[in-house]
């Protein structure tokens, strides 16, 4: 059998392959100035994503290590992190050691739900911002404390 | 690249910001001291062509500069977002908050 299909056989190339369709890829990243970098080489890295997916995931993904950071949030052990292709789109999902902090914020997030970002002019920074871009990039996302693990997935459909 | 480079340049009236890197709670201090320098004093242009990434530590620094230029009656624009800048931008849900120009050529006299 030859390796190479013939032309008329051969994807075209925005046609997905059947491996593509499914791949998966994951990094450990540890928290240090370094970490956007990291995450955003990795997320170019992966061959399997097309058009604005690369941007989408290093827009959304950035604001959620940057939130992790800001709030100490990821442990020596780092945050691993999950890109996964499902059929109608991709998975992206960070987990890290279980924080108190990731916690009380998870229960914020939905009890805010739909809260426009406000300008705090005392702390002079916004609230609720990161979690907005996050929203409009992202079909969903949701925050899931845990005992040992806390985890963040974001849809794209 | 861990850090971001802010090279500030007159051009005519316009003080132009010139930002290379990643823009995120590491690296915002930097564009804040340059805006916060500028902006409301003097007309202020920011080119983010050479972003590679943008968070909302640096959506925040951009909203606080407009709006001290708005205050203050002077021009702000953002020229030529990188991809991500401009959906970085985009994705806040008020993009019109944000005056963008195609390139620093666009700049009015």
């Amino acid at each position: 059998m030859p390796l190479i299909a013939p032309p008329s056989r051969r994807k075209t190339p925005h046609e997905p392959t059947a491996a593509e369709r499914t791949a998966r890829s994951r990094v450990r990243l540890y928290p240090c100035a370094a970490i956007f970098d990291e995450y955003d080489g990795f997320i170019r890295s992966l061959g399997f994503l097309r058009g604005r997916e690369s941007a989408m995931l290093i827009v959304a993904g950035d604001e959620v290590l940057d939130n992790l950071i800001t709030h100490g949030e990821i442990s020596a052990a780092g945050v691993c992190v999950l890109v996964r292709r499902r059929r109608s789109g991709l998975t992206l999902a960070f987990f890290v050691d279980s924080h108190r902090e990731f916690e009380e914020f998870a229960r914020s997030v939905g009890d805010h739900a739909g809260a426009r970002p406000r300008f705090d002019q005392r702390e002079g920074r916004w609230h609720g911002l990161g979690l907005t871009m996050c929203r409009n990039i992202a079909s969903s996302v949701s925050y899931r404390p845990g005992d040992l693990v806390d985890r963040v997935f974001l849809s794209f459909d | 690249m861990t850090g971001i480079s802010v090279e500030a340049a007159e051009r005519g009236a316009w003080t132009v910001l010139s930002v290379h890197g990643p823009i995120n709670s590491y690296t915002f201090n930097e564009l804040q001291e340059k805006t916060t320098l500028h902006a409301g004093r003097v007309d202020m242009a920011v080119d983010l062509s050479g972003v590679s990434s943008m968070t909302s530590a640096g959506i925040g620094v951009l909203l606080a500069a407009i709006e001290d230029a708005e205050t203050a009656g002077r021009r702000f624009y953002v020229i030529a977002p990188s991809e991500v800048a401009r959906l970085a931008i985009e994705s806040t849900g008020f993009a019109e908050r944000f005056p963008t120009l195609p390139s620093i050529k666009e700049l009015p006299v």
